[in-house]
């Protein structure tokens, strides 16, 4: 049908059909066209996708077929595979399942290891497989939910956050090594509106709907949003009590993440760092008391150590650099690097590595990548300056080149 | 004692045996983390990244004899850089190796000894390695193969010897009086605990040390204990405590600036520094030491406790040893293994390479020194089992940081260029000149160096066990 379906599988299928055939329809109502028209019941009678937040492992997905957010007896309803995989059987179902609501709760965020407490939505389009369930789609079925078609919605929220259509269609996991943003929206967006659930709930509200609740009125802030925005910026304009502490979150939580994942450690890194950041919010939820820094402080006097204060504080980067290492050490997420395939340089570059770790990525600083050639800074200083500067000047030019390309590669 | 009046190196005891209850569950290699401050991140940083091993294609049998720093690392780099299809083996008789590098700080209490255990769990599991508790019986180098004490033994393509130093008796000296008596404490172990345990008990007294003659173990070392211990003993021992230092040397032999400074300004008046001792004797059971200084006068002084360093060789070496029986150990008096520096390879059998401080290299002994001696001999093993010669223009390097009081630190570092004109390792500087060079100390004795110091252990713990 799509001759780009063979190279690109879109998670919506529709959005690309709709972009190239949209002068042959209107790709409107009911969300997506799939290439037809109208909302015909599938002739699959599964519907399949993916629960993530991370990858949402052993979560209950139902159809909420009857609308009231619950999952009733007869509504299709699975468990998640451990990579947030669900297939629902929808052959009961005997209305179209476009525009129906998709919900997931419980299980596990494979990411950090803890049990998910939210709750997210997505409304189902006409595509049998591949229907996401993230917090980026939770966002949008509380736009449609204020009465915006699914279409809409899916425009608007794009336009608010300054990403495209597709991206917020995209596996933000599997989307991290490529588009990193991606997934530290999602990720910040769903913890900021969980503590503000928490900051706000009401007397015998669940926390699920307090969440809901949330997510709605930032609907209302993203619909009157006409500029791109973070996510932190979008919270700060809720009026809820303690916004201003969910835009601390939202912005420390995408800043380290993207920190973490330029680091050698990567995506291990970055989820030890979600790890840490929930720790830091499960401190302030469960003590009621929403200030970012000060629960971080806590966590180290507890620990005896200073990551989680050095992880709150944006105006550090390299602290926040440090403090990623060390919790990417804590999880005991063991780091598998591929070495430099080019050997050239190799055993003259193994003299960096009792100082800066094996392969350049420990120690006093890491020079594996871009910081390599720093070592020629050192070239310029008096040998007595200090041990790196007495060091480097122990080696040619020629060899400290040699030594960067290694590094860099 | 008010806690406002505790002096710092208190306050590192204290931390070190607090971090001990948690330590246990730190890196996989590591038995138990020191102080419990962040400088521990930049080991586990190194210990929780392992690497692919590189696509080679080769297929290849080395034995490793000897599990301390040069051994650990040629371990680990010979599967690193060779691949799965060379097969290491690790022949060590102990499941631990104790770390020489910081081990005076156990000796005036502000680490413990366990601190600075290492396993070999992560040559085996991150690298492949495959770790042979057993003792060398003997080697075959005909045939190529290597007997163990386990009865068993190994077949080899080359043999990768890192057994270290055994220490000669000396000064009327015996093994069992260094063990019991005097300890020399210059093999991290149960001799550093004994020492640290007589040091204690002290009060205003004397406590003698001896330094043999070059080549020996870490030349830096025996000078930095002078200051630790005096440091330790002026504080804590009483102000009258007396630290003499009987080189055999006739000159500071590593770091004069810092050690000059240290003996003649920070521990003026408890340090005797006496260079060109000749004649050293001990007696273990009064302690008393009588040598002739300096000039030549004979002196004798009754001491409390006495730490002699020995004269040491490369282990096996001594006459009917199982090293000895191999030939490797040619340098004229026998107690080294002369290699080329290329390669490492002994010069007098081929097949076998020695690393670390049983070989004559021409570089210092000691543990920074031993690793990258190991990864140039990784390296040429890699090429020469590929059809390839070494590498023809190595470099090795050295960095050391060298407390000088209990909380204040200095460095020594040095780059050695491969002098092809006299095939040996040439200091280098000023671009990696050789002529006029020498190794670099710092200019200051300071407390942040003693914070890098740190940094430096674990980084190169981890780049050598992790």
């Amino acid at each position: 049908m799509n001759p780009l379906t063979s190279g690109i599988r879109p998670r919506w299928p529709g959005i690309l059909a709709c972009t190239l055939t949209l002068s042959l329809t209107a790709c409107g109502g009911g969300g997506g066209g799939g290439g037809g028209t109208t909302s015909a019941a599938p002739a699959s009678a599964t519907l399949s996708g993916t629960a993530v937040d991370g990858y949402l492992k052993g979560a209950t997905v139902f159809l909420d077929v009857n609308g009231n957010g619950l999952a009733d007896t007869g509504e299709p309803s699975a468990l998640t595979d451990d990579t947030g995989r669900y297939v629902l059987d929808v052959s009961a179902v005997a209305r179209p399942v476009s525009g129906l609501r998709i919900v997931a709760t419980g299980g596990v965020d494979t990411d950090t290891g803890y049990a998910f407490t939210g709750k997210l939505s997505s409304r189902a389009d006409d595509a049998t497989s591949g229907q996401l369930v993230s917090p980026l789609t939770s966002l949008i079925d509380a736009l449609v939910s204020q009465g915006l078609t699914v279409t809409a919605a899916r425009d608007k929220v794009a336009q608010a956050l300054g990403m495209t259509v597709a991206d917020l269609g995209s596996d933000p996991v599997a989307a991290v090594a490529s588009q990193p943003v991606i997934y530290t929206r999602q990720v910040a967006l769903q913890r900021a509106v969980q503590l503000l659930a928490s900051a706000n709930i009401r007397d015998n509200e669940s926390a699920h709907d307090a969440q809901e609740r949330i997510y709605r009125a930032l609907a209302q802030v993203v619909v009157a949003q006409n500029t791109p925005a973070t996510v932190g910026e979008l919270v700060a304009k809720l009026g809820e009590s303690q916004s201003a502490s969910g835009r601390e979150l939202a912005d420390t939580i995408e800043s380290t993440i993207d920190t973490a994942l330029r680091s050698p450690g990567g995506l291990a890194s970055a989820k030890a760092t979600l790890q840490a950041m929930d720790q830091i919010r499960n401190e302030m939820e469960n003590a009621q008391h929403y200030d970012l820094k000060q629960a971080a402080r806590r966590l180290d006097e507890r620990g005896k150590g200073s990551a989680y204060t050095k992880l709150a504080d944006r105006s550090d980067k390299a602290g926040q650099s440090d403090a990623i290492n060390t919790v990417t050490r804590t999880t005991g997420t063991t780091t598998t690097l591929t070495q430099p395939a080019n050997t050239k340089g190799r055993l003259l570059a193994s003299n960096c590595f009792q100082c800066h770790g094996t392969g350049g990525v420990g120690g006093f600083e890491r020079i594996r990548g871009g910081d390599a050639s720093e070592v020629k800074e050192f070239l310029r200083k008096p040998a007595g300056s200090g041990i790196m500067a007495a060091h480097a000047q122990g080696y040619t030019n020629s060899q400290l080149d040699l030594i960067i390309a290694y590094l860099k590669q | 004692m008010p806690n406002e009046f505790i002096p710092s190196r208190r306050r590192l005891v204290m931390l070190a045996s607090a971090a001990l209850g948690t330590s246990l569950l730190g890196g996989i290699g590591r038995l138990a983390l020191a102080d419990s401050d962040e400088d521990d991140t930049h080991f586990k940083e190194s210990a929780n990244t392992s690497f692919t091993l590189a696509n080679t294609g080769l297929k290849a049998r080395v034995v490793v004899v000897g599990g301390g720093m040069a051994g650990a690392s040629v371990a680990k780099y010979l599967r690193l850089w060779g691949g799965t299809g060379v097969q290491v083996t690790l022949v060590e008789p102990n499941p631990r190796y104790t770390s020489n590098i910081m081990s005076n700080l156990v000796l005036n209490g502000s680490r413990s000894i366990t601190t600075l255990g290492y396993t070999y769990s992560n040559l085996s599991a991150k690298y492949g390695v495959t770790v042979k508790e057993a003792r060398v019986m003997s080697i075959n180098s005909a045939a190529r193969s290597v007997t163990l004490s386990d009865g068993s033994s190994l077949a080899y393509d080359r043999l990768v010897l890192a057994p270290g130093v055994e220490f000669m008796d000396a000064y009327g000296l015996t093994q069992n009086d260094y063990a019991t008596a005097t300890p020399h404490a210059w093999q991290a172990g149960p001799q550093t605990s004994l020492l640290a345990s007589q040091l204690a008990a002290m009060q205003d007294g004397t406590f003698v040390m001896t330094i043999p003659k070059a080549p020996y173990r870490c030349p830096p070392g025996p000078y930095e204990r002078a200051c630790l211990v005096a440091d330790y003993l002026k504080t804590y021992r009483g102000s009258a405590s007396r630290v003499i230092v009987l080189d055999e040397n006739t000159s500071i032999q590593a770091e004069k600036e810092t050690f000059n400074h240290a003996f003649t300004s920070i521990h003026a008046g408890v340090i005797t520094y006496v260079p060109g001792a000749t004649n050293i004797r001990i007696d273990p059971l009064t302690r008393q030491v009588s040598y002739l200084d300096t000039v030549g006068n004979p002196q004798s002084v009754n001491a409390q406790v006495v730490a002699p360093i020995p004269p040491h060789r490369s282990t096996g070496s001594a006459a009917g040893g199982w090293l000895a029986a191999t030939g490797v150990n040619n340098s004229p008096d026998g107690r080294w293994c002369v290699v080329d520096v290329l390669s490492y390879e002994s010069t007098a059998v081929s097949g076998i390479h020695v690393i670390g401080d049983a070989a004559s290299c021409g570089l210092p002994k000691a543990g920074h020194v031993a690793n990258q001696e190991a990864k140039i001999c990784a390296d040429a093993i890699v090429r020469l089992l590929g059809g390839q010669q070494p590498d023809p223009a190595p470099v090795a390097n050295s960095a050391c940081y060298s407390p000088i009081t209990g909380s204040t630190a200095s460095w020594l570092t040095a780059v050695y260029q491969y002098d092809s004109t006299n095939r040996k390792m040439a200091v280098a500087a000023n671009n990696g000149i050789t002529s006029g060079a020498t190794a670099i100390e710092s200019a200051t004795i300071s407390n942040e160096n003693f914070r890098e110091m740190s940094t430096w252990f674990n980084t190169l713990m981890g780049d050598s066990f992790g």
